[in-house]
């Protein structure tokens, strides 16, 4: 690649995947990618994460969708997506033909609808790797978000992995009280990493009209605000469970943000609200990282991986 | 036709070169020569903003542009703690802004006669628009109302033969006493007559509804909040006839007959 100094590695392995650098989109927050080959060139990213796909059309929940909060926002979108035959159509042949590796994110509300996601996006050119978004409401079970349980993770993770053979992420939520069992659960039901975390579950009150500012009640926070939070989850899971592929994901927006979640365990790094804040963020923490690399003599960003020490001892 | 989806749109810095005050609301000028060029009517920028705690970019109208100089105006009303410290920033003060945003009005190709209906700060938009139509020899009439006359958006550009203002204040202390669509229905006779609209969801509902009654061709800037401004969060969605649209990259000029006004937050009569 032009531009980085000879020596310089940012190519990272996660799992079978190879990637040219480890920064990526979060899934939502990149809409079908010509919004932002506007703004820069795609090929600047290591992997585009889409949107997450239904197998039906969901029209999403009605407006206000979003309300700021101190250093993060709540968003309540409700999975508005064309559907996965409607996605492939129109979506993915344009994605296919930028210089980037796709990984296809998918939700259902039963095992048999991530099943059958798996099946219909088996084989399809143009996609890496599948990434499980399983901090969905399961309807079989009373509505609790799949990956609360380890057995729904579990279930919902074999359902995919024994109908394709493309590595799998499943993508966890932070909002459970043990993570490293969750990611457990879903390697062992064969996936091939996890993706940690999605939003958190948070609510915002307008204390004047005494309503929730977001038209659904509650909504998914994310951005710098969560970041210690992603840091400590995508740690306890590397910890638990050793050298696994891990994306790590939540208020990364700086090289050093990128390299803060390497350091916990990551073998990459998703970047999302931070390109709602500033277009050009991705473009310029990639830049950011090659820098960083430099200025602390490191040739290999895998080698960052894991790399934090234990504490200072008192 | 529709209007070009921004291809040209920039994300770059901007000055602050000068500030005024206008009635309730403060005029902020910004030199970005690139977002001037491309920008036209209905169309907006997004600004950062650097209060703590923020985080998103705020979107606001573009209220007028002077090419030669490479300047655009925005015309802000202080609502809370972003538009607050922006309206605070000395002159000099670099912003990152990214513009220009979204689709603005489509030009009518006849002539015509162009009634053009706005609340609060949208009347600045307007007044742009409103010159630029008189400057293609089409016959313009601004309506513009707001609850008092603090709140009335001064109009000094539009002073020519063939455009005129009409003015109204919910409390009558200026002008026609009553709301700006109450004087819009018996402007609307004339078969060449097309309606341009900017300002709150419900009076956008309320002048869609009296242009439709009348058959008259319509369009509305509308407004919803927004995450990223240029359409990737699918948060700023208007519900139209064919489901949940983006203000931010289908909008925010959209033709009134396309929204569904009955599921717009006091959108339905
Ligand atoms: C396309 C578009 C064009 C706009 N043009 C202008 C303009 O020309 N001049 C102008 O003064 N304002 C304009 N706005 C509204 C402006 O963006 C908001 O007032 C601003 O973002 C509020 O920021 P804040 O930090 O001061 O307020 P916050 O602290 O975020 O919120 C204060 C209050 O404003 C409301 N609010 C926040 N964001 C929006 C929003 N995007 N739209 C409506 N209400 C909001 C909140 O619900 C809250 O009640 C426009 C909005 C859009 C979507
Ligand atoms: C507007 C918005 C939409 C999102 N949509 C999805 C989605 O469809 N599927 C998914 O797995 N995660 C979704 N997420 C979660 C993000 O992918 C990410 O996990 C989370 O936002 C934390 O990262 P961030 O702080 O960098 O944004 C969405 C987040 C936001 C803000």
């Amino acid at each position: 690649m032009t531009g980085v100094p000879a020596g310089i590695d940012l190519s990272v392995d996660l799992g079978p995947l190879r990637l040219r650098n480890p920064v990526v989109t979060a899934s939502g927050c990149f809409a079908s990618g010509r919004e932002m080959a506007r703004f820069f060139d795609l090929a600047t990213l290591g992997a585009i994460v889409t949107k997450s796909v239904t197998l039906e059309p969901r029209a999403g929940l009605p407006p206000p969708r979003m309300a700021e909060t101190a250093s993060g926002m709540l968003n309540a979108i409700g999975l508005q997506n064309p559907g996965v035959d409607a996605w492939i159509a129109r979506d993915l042949p344009w994605l296919a033909a930028q210089d980037v590796p796709v990984i296809a994110s998918i939700a259902g509300q039963t095992v048999d609808e991530y099943r059958l996601l798996a099946k219909r996006l088996d084989n399809v050119a143009g996609i890496s790797a599948l990434e499980v978004n399983i901090s969905c409401p399961n309807v079989e079970d009373r509505g609790v978000v799949f990956a609360c349980r380890a057995g729904a993770t579990a279930a919902a993770i074999s359902a995919v992995t024994s109908t394709t053979d493309l590595p799998v992420f499943a993508k966890l939520t932070p909002d459970v009280t043990d993570i490293a069992g969750i990611a457990a659960a879903a390697l062992e039901a064969g996936a091939t990493g996890v993706s940690v975390i999605n939003t958190l579950l948070g609510m915002a009150i307008d204390v004047e009209t005494r309503r929730p500012k977001l038209a659904a009640g509650t909504g998914g926070l994310s951005g710098p605000a969560i970041r210690p939070v992603a840091v400590r989850a995508v740690h306890q899971v590397w910890q638990a469970l050793g050298p696994v592929p891990i994306i790590g994901i939540g208020g990364a927006r700086t090289a050093q943000d990128v390299v803060e979640l390497i350091m916990a365990g990551a073998g990459a790094v998703a970047i999302g609200t931070a390109t709602f804040a500033d277009p050009l963020a991705i473009p310029q923490a990639v830049d950011g990282l090659r820098r960083w690399l430099e200025d602390h003599d490191e040739r290999g960003v895998a080698d960052l991986c894991g790399a934090v020490r234990g504490p200072v001892a008192t | 036709m529709t209007a070009t989806a921004t291809a040209t749109v920039r994300s770059t810095t901007a000055t602050l070169v000068g500030r005024r005050r206008a009635a309730a609301y403060h005029v902020c000028s910004f030199s970005a020569p690139d977002i001037v060029a491309a920008a036209t009517p209905g169309q907006f920028v997004s600004v950062s903003v650097g209060a703590p705690g923020t985080l998103l970019r705020r979107p606001f109208a573009v209220a007028g542009v002077d090419v030669a100089a490479g300047i655009l105006d925005l015309v802000i009303a202080v609502v809370g703690e972003g538009t607050a410290w922006l309206v605070g920033q000395p002159v000099s003060t670099v912003l990152a802004m990214t513009g220009p945003l979204g689709r603005g009005f489509v030009m009518p190709v006849t002539s015509a006669r162009c009634v053009l209906v706005g609340g609060g700060y949208g009347v600045a938009a307007l007044e742009w628009l409103g010159q630029l139509l008189v400057s293609r020899g089409h016959v313009v009439e601004l309506l513009s109302g707001a609850a008092t006359v603090r709140a009335l958006y001064p109009v000094s550009r539009l002073d020519t033969g063939t455009a005129s203002v009409i003015e109204t204040t919910e409390d009558g202390s200026r002008g026609h006493a009553g709301l700006v669509t109450d004087v819009l229905d018996e402007r609307l006779t004339g078969d060449d007559t097309a309606v341009f609209a900017c300002g709150p969801m419900p009076m956008l509902a309320a002048v869609a509804r009296i242009a439709a009654g009348r058959g008259r061709p319509c369009q509305v800037a509308v407004e919803e909040h927004m995450g990223c401004s240029v359409g990737v969060c699918m948060t700023c969605v208007v519900p139209t006839t064919d489901g949940y649209t983006r203000a931010c990259i289908d909008g925010p000029v959209m033709d009134a007959s396309r929204i569904a006004w009955d599921h717009v937050r006091g959108g339905s009569s």
